[in-house]
């Protein structure tokens, strides 16, 4: 990284953090995580570019996963056209903040843009513009199915103790919330999440993910305050 | 719809096991009768057991009502040794205790435990379990052991026979032995006096029998699980060592498992190996008995289709595509938790082999690239065979073992057969330190022709291990039905004849996983043979292995990958034959909550897929067959006005709020609940930690 160039990145806030706000932990003062990501990718240096009439836009994977594969098409080619755009048919990174929906674009999109999943861009872009203040002891981190999809567990858990001296990095299939499933057939969640708590060691209240519908069932079936990493980061270097 | 014995055990047994553990309905008792084998029989009753007390209850009821009861663990073995057409009792979830002892050199393991957990738990210590099967990431302790299953590296001195210390066991009258405990082995010891004295007589008649001393003796030198371990008769004097150790390999045919003790070993630091190409087959095989002698780790051979198989693979080196056509590798392994040592084990190597030309020159390498395109290369040779396999046939993999000298011309021997029987897609490769070969291919079982073809190639199969070059059938994947005809072929009548007195002694009623292993009818490997119809593109690979199980969040709860493939295939079957609509009705009556609405689609599954297969994608794909017209344009028409649904969640979360801040949590759950029930599972269920509605972000 240059820091004397020019540092924009386009940021594609994902539908469900543009709908789904705050946890039950977190309270009035508390930035939800869009404004929270605003905050901390200028406090690294960079300018943010918002993809055209945003909130009409989403990757395709809620309709792709109920089956709707032409839905899906259709919301996925028009993001793809607004991020070509938006980041000057590819001159600029962009950062997803849901590790699903990266995945999920990944998938769908032409190599050419670069899109960047939340933990290799907070790892490689953002890190390295910031200095870790006051570390965290102990924390849970959680890598969701497509941070394992694509590989990125070990970053996942290297990105993880540069912020806390402890890291427990939950070993799980997939939660089971699986997007809205989790409202739905909540069973799955439960199941899914039956052995959670033996896991997390009892001096810890924080855990960490990069999606936010897999942290609703972590909270609910952990008990304690789930959110994203992002908010590891910009506490711990604040 | 149960036969009256069979809804008689069942309402029995529901009185002191849940019954939602209970399984009768037609998907959950295909779904969880189906194994890796390529036979199907489908249980009238499948029992999820938690316990030892459940276990016993079944056993004593079982008994009075003269029901045959079958013990499976993972359900990952190749042979047909975990399937059964009457009880099927499976021992995963509740079976996963793990105790290391004080010294670390013994672990006990419950049946449940995954293979692969357990070396996950022993890997902090530097250890590891002595037993590797390739199944490891799936393969359960009780099969495991049951298989005596090895793999790699394990050979005959650390599988499950060697390093098993103790075991505890229920036998078919209920009682438990658990040779861990003096008390355990003392009170056994008075209440089975005639067990006791029957194991005794079997083991002084060998010894007074020179022929079959020496023929248990010599074969069981290379990896022997044709039959019994009756090893164990030769080895051990103390009755209880006998016991224990013909538990081993025994199928689930003398008793069921509760845990056993296995001897932990080193599990070494570091791993270097080289992939060495050699002119011929007989060159490949003489530096494998020369390689006995060094200090080698595995020694797996690859025949030159095996090669061909992964030419095309992006780290293959380009003289792979022009290699001779006799050419054979040798995929040599050394490790050491001492550097220095390892090369010093890697020149030892070189110095043993030198006098065998190679065809090319070679190195070791830790470069986890090389390294790892050497083991994918051995690796990935069932999935090559099972991902280009035609639609509808299946994969055998044959596992057959040979002495060490009688290697190379076995190896010739065997490839003149596929070439004989018109198996042009088999390829060769194994355990060469061992003498144990792999030849895999694809078989098609829908038609006569082609199980007549399949018939002449076991029986002459047969008759060249066996009468030819002294081998043996199974070599590590048991016997199940598929060689149970073949037992006595290679044993002989007096060996076999003590077979059929250990299962009479422990099994006298012969209820216990009957047919598998013991089996009088000539044909067994020919019957009940699996079909594996066409239905979709994405699964149509599937070989039913279960690698895909431990990384499913609904395995346990509804259904696995693999468990919805088997049910995706029979409705296919069905609907395609017509042959039984009121099966196929009462199948596709809980399919919707099983196989789709429980399925996360995360697509972890494929990860573990020897073919790649995201079940999750079949399911979303089946999803869409599903819907309607009408989900498709609400679909569409929330996707068009994306905008209006954001901000419709936003709100509806902040109302939420409110009502959760006047109504409190207990009231807001119930009134919630019941819009659940009422609108079938369509409204999202309020949780306490529903989120808050997100705040519109401003963009300018």
């Amino acid at each position: 990284m240059n820091a004397t160039s020019d540092l924009k990145v386009v940021y594609f806030p994902s539908c469900i953090n543009r709908s789904m706000g705050k946890n039950s932990f977190q309270s009035a003062d508390d930035l939800q995580l869009t404004a929270l990501t605003e905050q901390l990718l200028s406090r690294a240096g960079f300018t943010i570019i918002y993809p055209e009439a945003l909130d009409s836009h989403c990757c395709g994977m809620p309709f792709s996963s109920k089956g709707f594969a032409e839905a899906n098409h259709d919301k996925s080619k028009a993001l793809e056209n607004v991020l070509l755009k938006a980041s000057e048919n590819g001159k600029y990174p962009i950062l997803y903040d849901m590790s699903p929906c990266f995945y999920h674009s990944k998938e769908e999109f032409p190599k050419t843009l670069k899109i960047v999943d939340p933990i290799e861009f907070m790892l490689d872009y953002v890190m390295p513009h910031l200095n870790i203040k006051n570390k965290k002891d102990t924390i849970a981190v959680f890598p969701v199915c497509s941070v394992k999809k694509i590989g990125k567990t070990e970053q996942l858990k290297a990105l993880s103790l540069l912020c806390a001296n402890n890291v427990t990095m939950i070993d799980s299939n997939c939660c089971g919330f699986a997007g809205d499933r989790g409202f739905l057939v909540p069973e799955l969640n439960e199941y899914g999440l039956r052995e959670l708590k033996e896991q997390i060691p009892v001096n810890c209240n924080q855990g960490y993910s990069t999606s936010r519908t897999c942290e609703i069932g972590f909270e609910k079936m952990s008990g304690i305050d789930f959110k994203s990493i992002f908010y590891l980061i910009e506490e711990v270097t604040r | 719809m149960l036969a009256p014995a069979y809804q008689k055990l069942k309402d029995i047994l529901s009185v002191s096991i849940d019954p939602k553990r209970i399984l009768t309905s037609p998907l959950q008792t295909l779904a969880y009768g189906t194994d890796a084998s390529f036979y199907r029989l489908i249980p009238q009753i499948v029992i999820l057991v938690r316990n030892e007390t459940e276990v016993i209850e079944i056993i004593k009821q079982a008994k009075l009502l003269n029901i045959a009861l079958t013990f499976r663990a993972a359900g990952t073995s190749l042979s047909g040794q975990a399937i059964t057409d009457s009880v099927l009792v499976v021992a995963t979830h509740g079976w996963k205790q793990f105790e290391l002892s004080n010294n670390k050199e013994k672990v006990k393991l419950e049946p449940g435990i995954i293979g692969a957990k357990a070396n996950t738990l022993l890997a902090p210590h530097g250890l590891k379990i002595g037993p590797d099967p390739a199944s490891i990431g799936a393969a359960m302790i009780g099969g495991i052991v049951a298989n005596n299953a090895s793999g790699m590296c394990c050979g005959t001195a650390q599988n499950s026979y060697q390093t098993i210390a103790d075991i505890r066991i229920i036998l078919s009258d209920g009682t438990i032995l658990d040779t861990s405990k003096p008390e355990s082995v003392a009170s056994f010891k008075s209440s089975q006096p005639a067990l006791i004295e029957e194991i005794e007589a079997l083991r002084d008649e060998i010894k007074n029998d020179d022929t079959l001393y020496h023929l248990i003796k010599n074969k069981f030198k290379i990896k022997n699980t044709t039959g019994y371990s009756i090893n164990a008769l030769v080895d051990y004097q103390d009755p209880i060592e006998i016991i224990k150790h013909l538990m081993v390999g025994s199928e689930g045919t003398l008793a069921f498992i509760s845990n056993v003790t296995l001897k932990t070993v080193i599990d070494e630091k570091y791993k270097a190996c080289s992939l060495i190409i050699f002119n011929t087959i007989q060159d490949a095989c003489n530096a494998t008995i020369l390689l006995k002698s060094s200090p080698v780790a595995a020694v797996e051979l690859l025949d030159r289709e095996s090669i061909r198989s992964v030419e095309n693979d992006n780290d293959a080196p380009d003289f792979f595509k022009t290699l001779p056509e006799s050419a054979c590798a040798l995929l040599v392994e050394c490790r050491d938790n001492d550097f220095a040592f390892l090369i010093q084990k890697q020149v030892e190597i070189r110095a043993q082999i030198q006098s065998i030309p190679t065809f090319s020159d070679y190195e070791f390498t830790s470069e986890p690239k090389q390294y790892n395109f050497n083991w994918k290369a051995r690796k990935g040779l069932l999935p090559t065979v099972g991902g280009l396999r035609k639609t509808g046939t299946t994969v055998i993999i044959e596992d057959i073992a040979f002495p060490l000298p009688q290697l190379a011309d076995a190896s010739l021997a065997l490839k003149d057969l596929f070439k004989k029987y018109a198996y042009h897609d088999a390829v060769l490769f194994g355990h060469a330190l061992e003498g144990n070969l792999h030849f895999v291919f694809s078989q098609d079982f829908s038609n006569q022709a082609e199980i007549d073809r399949y018939e002449q190639l076991m029986s002459e199969l047969a008759e060249l291990v066996v009468d030819r070059f002294n081998g043996s059938l199974k070599a590590e994947h048991g016997t199940g039905r598929n060689m149970a005809p073949f037992v006595e072929k290679e044993w002989g009548a007096a060996a076999y004849t003590i077979m059929k007195r250990i299962k009479k002694i422990f099994d006298p009623n012969n209820k216990i996983n009957p047919d598998v292993l013991i089996n009088p009818d000539p044909k067994a490997h020919l019957k009940n043979l699996k079909p594996l119809p066409e239905c979709d593109s994405i699964v149509d690979k599937c070989m039913e292995c279960g690698f895909c199980e431990p990384h499913c969040v609904s395995e346990g709860m509804t259904l696995s990958p693999r468990q919805r493939i088997v049910i995706a295939r029979e409705i296919s079957r069905l609907e395609s034959s017509k042959a039984d609509p009121d099966r196929l009705a009462d199948i596709r009556k809980d399919v919707t909550y099983q196989l789709d609405e429980t399925c996360a689609t995360d697509g972890l599954c494929a990860l573990a897929c020897p073919v790649n297969i995201d079940t999750g994608k079949f399911v979303k794909k089946w999803r869409a067959n599903e819907l309607v017209d009408g989900n498709k344009k609400v679909a569409a028409y929330i996707g068009s006005h994306m905008a209006g649904t954001t901000a419709t969640v936003r709100t509806s979360l902040k109302i939420i709020q409110v009502f959760h801040a006047i109504l409190g949590t207990t009231i807001l759950k119930g009134l919630s609940n019941g819009f659940h029930y009422i609108t079938f599972g369509k409204v999202p269920k309020w949780i306490p930690e529903m989120p808050k509605g997100a705040s519109k972000i401003n963009t300018k």
